[in-house]
């Protein structure tokens, strides 16, 4: 068995090779281990050789939104996806507002808190959060958006730095207290508000490789 | 300028019926029997259709046509696709009696795709209208709804609010547009117009486009166009004057001219486009009919100036003032009506009256439509926002009518008095001119031709009026060229000769004029006319002479340039021309005018070439500098809007966060040096911008930040080849530090979400709009900072 992997991986550098394309770049990603604490990028199947999609997934608390800045070696370049931004919504968070008492966004052109872009130094910055707090908080043990990576032609075989540089999470528990959209008459307890903040979470990276 | 005046009125309740109120208008039939010139006009332009990029549902529907003083057939159409007008899309036909057709098609829209059905319906496009327009009381005219194909580059963004007392401009977030483009390039849509005329809300016209599939809505505009400021009759500014009049009955005389106007006017008498009439009105509709704002009227009724048994109106006296008491506290005068209040109104009819004739006798046009359509004046009108006095007036396009402010002066020392100086009553009703013709989008470049327009036969109008006994067809020589000096009480409010001094308004053209408010982008239009007419000075002290054109020129008079003029703008401008088209136009108009002459078009090419627009005969083509848009085109478009009504110009100013480099970028066409100097300031000593720029464009947009104080960042660019070349831009520059961590990232979006729809941010910083409440500004401004500041393309990559 191991011969004949060896000798396939043989044949087709050598195809690369006589192709006069040079070395094929291909990234292999290992996902961190399935029961690391906290927050997750996880391999998406969807993956190529070429381009490595990567999902965040939560523990399965509920959750109204989460955001990171994710650092990636130089010789990686993050890919567009939505609406030309470097993150995809895989549709768990709900982020317009909705009328009320009902699941029917009230205006499905209108401005969210969903956007993502690249910073200097190569820094991937995500944030998807919901809006209407009269909307249920949602489960995190299913991929709340995706990013995608690729490398530059000719990089060297090696391992590639992957970075967490800063995560925050929207909690539960400070919704439910407004009834359904944009609510100027809201009045919020003390104890909600006193949860009203980002919190700090931690996200697990796996190990990325160019090979 | 305005302070709040204290005044109890009662506020009528909402009196609306969405379901009786929506009249949904389909493919419309032509509204007259088309003649053979126009059927031959139309079947020009269908054969044209390929060639255009159009296909078989694609069509146009005749708007307007009318035979000129040339005997060609000019027909205007807008372009439909599946029976449904294509909003911005037309097309210009003249059809000569020996057969030639010549087809204007610059304004038709291409590959024109839309596929299915609007998911919403016409009542539904309604009640979102009216959910943003937010009305305190009853409609004056039923709203209309017509679904229309919306080309998505036209979705409107950022708007700008004019400060008049600062002098620059601010967001006006109540005006911002604050959906994302569709994706695809037409959808449909629902273009909802509604006027409010009542004591709550004041006078109100606003236009929205609603998409038809996702309820956002597109666009939003003010429908009012503003001078941004006449029996026997004694007005202020015209003596002794003859008006024209009606006995009644009864013996007395009302302020109704049955001779210019033969056709209704279509809103006082329910005969136009929208249903019901005026409330309650029973008097009459034909002629040019004088009315004062009846001040005891919760829906600012219409009162005629009406049973005078002697026929003599007005005192001639300065008028004393709808109220009584200081700046502070005040009560209603009521003196209107009295012959003190009648003085106004005299002013305002004879202008009318001066301007009707004037479009008749030189140009052979039967009112403000050709058609003969009645108008009328409503004088006395109070500032909506303070029910002080107004220092403005304005055409409506939907009422058919014009409305004139008694002038802020004496409550405000440094204001203006009555408005309806003759030149401003031209302007007003040219207003009416230009929406029955070339309907210049108030935006922009085009709305800067809009107002000159009114400017430039405002000012034909004072010189007609001061014609020799006898030469009705002809405009005489001379005037003052400066606009609205009597309501100024001698300062004007533009000086056409050299429009910048102002302070404000400009004397050339550049690239980034389209960002200036429309009063104040006029100045160049307004100076390429003066000089038209008059000539341009070679004496550089000399408010007539232009660096562009230093040797000077010499003028064709007022009569030929105001023929040309109205040519162009009756007969080639459309809605979105720019000042190149206006140049083309005009050359087009001088040649159909005085066919075979060079003297015309020759001196065509001169004015504009004086305000850095083509160039003179003989002058080699001048370096053009030109600023494409930051980062993209920037999803927000801004627009600007008057504090008073609204000026809409959507030119393009993207949203950035603080403290990120961006790459700015100029071009220099026309020149080997490609060299340039950076400015971090616009066109006023306050529009300024921090930081510096280096010589490659690279720039660190400044830490200030731009929301808190409503502002605009400004950039100039100018040519080291020549530095009468540059061209301007803004960015709007935004703290989105929500979470306070001095970092602007997008977790940011998370901190201000927390706070979304609360009525008060749970942090000052939740809201990086600087609202008090955090509402859609936030995340709309937010995201696209974002996408601007930190393209997925610049991501690092060896």
């Amino acid at each position: 068995m191991h011969t004949r992997l060896l000798a396939l991986a043989v044949t087709a550098l050598a195809v690369a090779g006589c192709s006069g394309g040079g070395n094929v770049a291909q990234l292999s990603y290992t996902d961190p281990p399935p029961y690391t604490p906290g927050w997750r990028l996880v391999k998406n199947a969807s993956s190529t050789p070429t381009r490595l999609v990567l999902d965040l997934v939560g523990p399965g608390d509920k959750s109204r939104g989460v955001g990171f800045n994710l650092q990636a070696d130089p010789r990686l370049r993050f890919v567009p996806l939505d609406d030309g931004m470097p993150v995809h919504d895989t549709g768990v968070f709900e982020l317009r507002s909705l009328l009320p008492d009902t699941d029917v966004p009230a205006d499905l052109g209108e401005p969210v808190y969903f956007a993502g872009g690249v910073m200097p130094g190569n820094v991937l910055t995500v944030g998807i959060f919901q809006k209407d707090r009269g909307v249920s908080a949602k489960s995190t043990n299913l991929p709340v958006l995706s990013i995608a990576l690729e490398v530059a032609p000719g990089g060297q075989p090696g391992p590639l730095a992957l970075s967490v540089l800063k995560a925050r999470a929207i909690p539960e528990d400070i919704g439910g207290t407004v009834n359904g959209g944009y609510d100027p008459q809201a009045v919020l307890p003390p104890q909600v508000i006193a949860k009203s903040h980002l919190q700090p979470i931690h996200i697990a990276v796996g190990n990325l490789q160019v090979n | 300028m305005h302070r709040f005046l204290r005044r109890v009125m009662p506020r009528p309740a909402l009196l609306v019926l969405l379901g009786a109120l929506a009249t949904a208008h389909g493919p419309s039939a032509m509204s007259t029997a088309p003649s053979a010139q126009v059927t031959r006009a139309q079947s020009a332009l269908v054969a044209m259709r390929s060639g255009l990029h159009l296909g078989d549902a694609d069509g146009f529907r005749t708007r307007t046509s009318l035979v000129n003083g040339q005997g060609v057939t000019v027909v205007r159409f807008d372009q439909e696709h599946a029976g449904y007008r294509v909003w911005g899309g037309e097309a210009i036909v003249h059809a000569r009696p020996d057969g030639e057709v010549k087809t204007l098609t610059r304004s038709v829209l291409p590959e024109v795709r839309v596929g299915g059905e609007p998911r919403l319906t016409a009542e539904q496009a309604l009640r979102i209208a009216i959910r943003d327009l937010q009305p305190k009381g009853p409609f004056a005219m039923q709203p209309r709804v017509e679904r229309i194909v919306f080309p998505a580059r036209f979705t409107g963004g950022l708007a700008r609010t004019w400060d008049p007392v600062q002098q620059r401009f601010r967001v006006d977030r109540g005006m911002s547009i604050l959906a994302r483009p569709p994706a695809a390039p037409y959808v449909w849509a629902y273009e909802v117009r509604t006027v409010l005329h009542n004591r709550a809300d004041g006078h109100r016209e606003t236009s929205f486009v609603i998409d038809g599939n996702t309820g956002s809505v597109l666009r939003k505009s003010n429908d009012l166009r503003t001078a941004a400021a006449i029996g026997t009759g004694h007005g202020f500014y015209n003596q002794n004057v003859q008006l024209g009049t009606t006995r009644n009955a009864d013996r007395t005389y009302s302020l109704v001219d049955t001779t210019r106007g033969t056709l209704p006017n279509p809103w006082l008498s329910g005969t136009g486009p929208f249903d019901p009439p005026a409330a309650g009105y029973t008097g009459p509709t034909n002629g040019l009919m004088t009315f004062y704002q009846d001040f005891q009227s919760l829906t600012l009724g219409f009162s005629l100036y009406a049973g005078n048994t002697v026929d003599t109106w007005g005192d001639g006296q300065p008028y004393a003032g709808s109220f009584v008491g200081d700046w502070h506290d005040y009560v209603l005068s009521y003196a209107e009506g009295t012959p003190n209040g009648q003085s106004p109104a005299v002013d305002a009819q004879y202008g009318v009256s001066a301007t009707w004739d004037f479009y008749k006798n030189v140009f052979g046009r039967n009112g403000v439509d050709g058609l003969g359509t009645s108008t009328f004046t409503m004088s006395h009108m109070t500032d909506f926002l303070t029910g002080g006095p107004l220092a403005n007036a304005w055409w409506s396009d939907n009422m058919f009518g014009m409305f004139y402010g008694d002038g802020d002066y004496p409550y405000n020392p440094n204001g203006f008095q009555e408005v309806a100086s003759i030149d401003v009553t031209g302007h007003e009703m040219t207003h009416g001119v230009t929406g029955s013709t070339a309907q210049l989008v108030y935006d922009g470049e085009s709305g800067g031709l809009n107002e000159a327009s009114s400017d430039i036969m405002g000012e034909m109008v004072e010189a007609y009026g001061k014609r020799p006994a006898g030469s009705n067809a002809a405009v005489p020589e001379g005037n003052d060229f400066l606009i609205g000096v009597q309501p100024g009480r001698g300062t004007p409010l533009r000086w056409m000769t050299k429009p910048s001094k102002d302070g404000l308004s400009e004397d050339q053209w550049y690239d980034g004029l389209a960002l200036h408010e429309v009063h104040f982008s006029s100045g160049p239009m307004n100076r390429c006319f003066y000089f038209l007419s008059h000539g341009a000075s070679s004496d550089k002290a000399d408010d007539a002479y232009s660096p562009y054109l230093p040797e000077g020129m010499t003028g064709i008079g007022n009569d030929k340039a105001a023929r040309i003029y109205y040519k162009a703008l009756t007969e080639y401008f459309t809605a979105t021309t720019d000042y190149p088209a206006a140049r083309e136009a005009l050359l087009q108009a001088a040649e159909d005018l005085f066919p075979g002459s060079q003297t015309e078009s020759d001196a065509v090419k001169r004015a504009f070439a004086a305000i850095n627009v083509g160039e003179a005969p003989g002058q080699a083509p001048r370096p053009l500098v030109r600023m494409p848009p930051v980062h993209g085109d920037g999803t927000y478009l801004g627009y600007v809007n008057d504090h008073f009504f609204g000026f809409n110009n959507f030119a393009r100013s993207p949203v950035l966060p603080i403290g990120v480099p961006v790459k700015l970028k100029a071009t220099v066409e026309n020149s080997t040096n490609t060299e340039v100097e950076w400015l971090t300031h616009g066109r006023t000593p306050l529009q300024t911008c921090g930081g510096t720029v280096e010589p490659d464009g690279t720039f660190v947009t400044p830490t200030k930040d731009y929301a808190l104080s409503g502002d605009d960042c400004w950039v100039t660019v100018v040519s080291k080849a020549d530095p009468l070349q540059f061209a301007v831009g803004t960015l709007f520059v935004i703290n989105l530090d929500a979470d306070d961590d001095l970092e602007e990232d997008a977790m940011d979006l998370g901190a201000s979400a927390l706070s979304w729809g609360l009525p008060r941010a749970l942090s000052p910083s939740h809201s990086m709009t600087f609202n008090y409440a955090v509402d859609n500004t936030d995340p709309a401004f937010a995201v696209e900072a974002i996408r601007n500041a930190f393209p997925v393309d610049a991501a690092v990559a060896p």
